[in-house]
């Protein structure tokens, strides 16, 4: 067995990423010795802590499900023991590391009194409730990496927002009890899941269609599909493209970005927005944070964007780019229209779904309206789509998109230090950075573009 | 020991509408090296997946060493070796890791055997995976299948990508398992011309149904073309049993027939008034002759 595990450990240790996240962890208990010295709040604790859960949890699920998805690992003699022993190890690691911390943490005489009546144990079991939504991520959505980082966000965001709410929930005992019965059942219904996975699940999406069950749910999918194409005519609208595509820069820059598709038009998804920011914020006025939700303009735009935009590129994949360099047109005029059809593509997203956050700030609960909400950090977060985006096309030919994130972290902590400048009567100058970095990203990106290899 | 080492009976697999495979039944004994041949899509992956567990059948069974193919031991999974027809390796690993990770796996991994095949196909041990080229993940592949000497081999389309002189190494490689009558290896191919210098049997599939299931020699021995020739005119329909295909221009005709012996040669020389010409044909030309009907 020590040999098996040795070989499974290697194919951690060979990974850029596996080092990568050694030294982010790293860099990470650094920047908490140095904050905690005095002690930590314990929600700050708990919004510091979700962010090496949210990541190692979709990493160690992408790593996993590479894994497993094989057919190989259905027919190597032994293959699952081993693996899911390194993979408990390191889990094991993680919740060891966020123990330590929580306990340096809780040490300080200025924080003590806080951290009287909290449960390290609920601490425990909603940060592995968060490893697991962030391990299924990883393991089950292909593009999971870019569903991650705003889950984290909107947990910390969740978390900061009602935090004496929440702390009290996560130490209430039978809560606690409820919360870690459900983890068990929901780690042993994903450990056997992936055990499944195999090549031929992959390819049906998952589902053997062999069992009756899974006929139906397929059928119902296909019907939920045809409801919401119908909805949206996607269909007649991929129908109505001119072939060959026109000589206008209309038609072509359209062309692209018919290519990235949309599971719901703006205009539908709109409505279930403002309706589930409604809930969100009447969740929130409930525990005493009722303007929490508009605040987020800055963060849910900017990840919303950011994530829809490198689901797409990463759904396009690679390749794809081999056959859209191929297309009639000399290359910078394919990486032109197809940077702005990403482009348009970002900024519908941010449209989706900042508008449901002015009418939620305008109109906090249906019929209320409040005074127009100002509109600076809607400019803030609009302007940041310009370096976001040269961020999003500089690393779509790397395979890791740690780049990507942590480029967008430095986006979102600028936009969080919006108001600071506001307060300074320095409105303008966060766009006005944000334009300069966002011309110098995307000119490096266009020539990069325009050099790279397609092999 | 039981002598059948592979075998389905009446598996059939379905793709949402689309039948795949059809009642298959088929037995591999052991020490046999079965070329499977079929079009694309006639679904010859989907026979061997389901052969080796990796899909459920909508119907039949799958046995290999006589356990139930979905629910192998570990036992028994050490006694395979598989190459997919898609290769998917870890891209970040490099050949020499690749190795040892799956060496670490099996008790009878033969380090000599493998260092040897690397040395062979020009491999590089510190080679990415995901920098290797289509033909060189594929020699990987062989190799990983190859390295701890299964008793049942099963390749789906392993010599694509090969470069011709890494293909006779390979066929080579394979030649030498056969050669071990305790070995098994059942070989999906496009390339006819590998199957003749390598495989006994031949199992041919067409739209999920087995066309034919035997013997190389006794398929060559029954499957032939024979050339009719009259002085007066033939008629323009054919369709006599076994006739796979029938070409007629006006006093001579080309037929393929199944089940070819001195005895129907004689009667088709009496019946049309005409003389017989028999011709061999080789695997390719069958192939071609079963798949135009």
């Amino acid at each position: 067995m020590s040999k098996q595990l040795g070989a499974v450990i290697q194919t951690y240790t060979a990974r850029s990423w596996f080092w990568t996240m050694c030294a982010v962890s790293l860099v990470w208990v650094g920047v908490f010795m140095l904050l905690a010295s005095t002690g930590m709040l314990p929600d700050t604790y708990a919004a510091f802590a979700s962010i090496p859960l949210c990541i190692s949890g979709v990493c160690l699920g992408n790593h996993l499900s590479i894994q497993f998805r094989s057919a190989q690992s259905k027919l190597i003699p032994k293959f699952a023991a081993p693996h899911l022993t390194v993979a408990a190890g390191l889990c094991g690691m993680v919740a060891v590391l966020l123990v330590v911390v929580a306990t340096f943490a809780s040490h300080g005489t200025a924080v003590a009194a806080q951290w009287e009546g909290i449960s390290r144990i609920g601490l425990l079991a909603f940060g592995w409730s968060l490893f697991l939504l962030c391990f299924s991520f990883g393991c089950f959505h292909p593009w999971a990496i870019a569903l991650a980082f705003p889950s984290s966000v909107f947990f910390l965001s969740f978390i900061k927002a009602g935090s004496s709410i929440w702390l009290s929930v996560m130490s209430s005992g039978p809560v606690v009890a409820l919360v870690l019965i459900l983890n068990s059942i929901l780690t042993f219904v994903l450990v056997r899941r992936m055990c499944r996975l195999n090549d031929v699940m992959i390819e049906s999406h998952f589902h053997d269609l062999s069992e009756p069950s899974q006929s139906k749910r397929r059928a119902w999918s296909r019907e939920r599909g045809r409801f919401f194409r119908g909805w949206n005519q996607t269909d007649k609208e991929l129908d109505s493209i001119r072939r060959p595509i026109g000589g206008d820069l209309r038609s072509q820059v359209r062309h692209f970005q018919l290519g990235f598709g949309l599971l719901l038009k703006p205009i539908t998804l709109v409505p279930i927005l403002v309706v589930t920011f409604w809930v969100l914020h009447f969740a929130f006025l409930q525990i005493g944070r009722g303007s929490s939700i508009p605040d987020l303009v800055a963060i849910i735009g900017s990840t919303g964007s950011l994530s829809g935009a490198l689901t797409r590129v990463r759904t396009n994949g690679r390749m794809s780019f081999q056959w859209i360099m191929m297309l009639p047109l000399r290359r910078e005029e394919i990486v032109f229209r197809y940077g702005i059809a990403l482009l348009i593509h970002m900024l519908k997203m941010w449209f989706t779904i900042t508008i449901p956050l002015y009418i939620v700030a305008w109109l906090s609960l249906a019929g209320m309206p409040h005074p127009s909400p100002s509109l600076w950090p809607y400019m803030d977060s609009l302007a940041a789509q310009i370096p976001l985006f040269g961020v999003v096309t500089l690393f779509i030919w790397r395979p890791q998109v740690v780049g990507a994130y942590l480029a967008g972290a430095v986006v979102m902590l600028a936009l969080m230090g919006a108001p600071h400048l506001n307060e300074l009567g320095l409105p303008l100058l966060l766009p006005v950075m944000f334009l300069v970095l966002g011309v110098c990203t995307i000119a490096w990106s266009y020539r990069r573009w325009l050099q790279t290899d397609l092999s | 020991m039981s002598d059948v080492v592979l075998e389905m009976i009446g598996v059939s697999k379905s793709f949402e509408k689309t039948e795949v495979l059809k009642s298959i039944d088929l037995s591999v004994a052991r020490g046999r090296v079965v070329g499977l041949l079929g079009k694309n899509g006639a679904g010859k992956s989907t026979l061997l997946k389901c052969a080796l567990g990796l899909m459920k059948p909508n119907s039949g069974t799958a046995t290999i060493f006589g356990e139930d193919a979905w629910n192998l031991s570990g036992g028994a999974k050490a006694r395979i070796g598989y190459v997919p027809q898609k290769i998917s390796l870890y891209d970040w690993m490099r050949v020499r890791q690749m190795i040892a990770y799956y060496a670490a796996f099996y008790p009878s991994w033969n380090d000599t055997l493998t260092a040897e095949l690397v040395e062979k196909w020009e491999l590089q041990s510190e080679d990415r995976v995901g920098k290797l080229s289509e033909g060189q993940l594929q020699k990987l592949a062989l190799i990983l299948a190859l390295g701890h000497e299964p008793e049942l081999l099963i390749l789906d389309e392993p010599a694509a990508s090969l470069d011709p002189q890494a293909r006779r190494t390979f066929l080579a490689a394979v030649v030498e398992i056969a050669s071990d009558q305790s070995r098994t290896v059942i070989l999906s191919t496009h390339l006819t011309s590998d199957l003749e210098r390598v495989a006994s049997d031949i199992v041919m599939l067409k739209s999920g149904v087995i066309q034919y299931s035997g013997s190389m020699d006794d398929l060559k021995e029954s499957v032939k073309s024979i050339r009719l020739t009259t002085q007066g005119r033939l008629p323009g329909r054919m369709d006599l049993p076994g006739v796979l295909a029938y070409e007629v221009h006006a006093n001579h005709a080309l037929l393929t027939m199944s089940g070819v012996n001195e005895d129907r040669i004689h009667r088709l020389e009496h019946d049309y008034s005409a003389t017989a010409e028999v011709r061999d044909l080789n695997l390719e030309d069958i192939f071609v002759e079963v798949h135009r009907v």
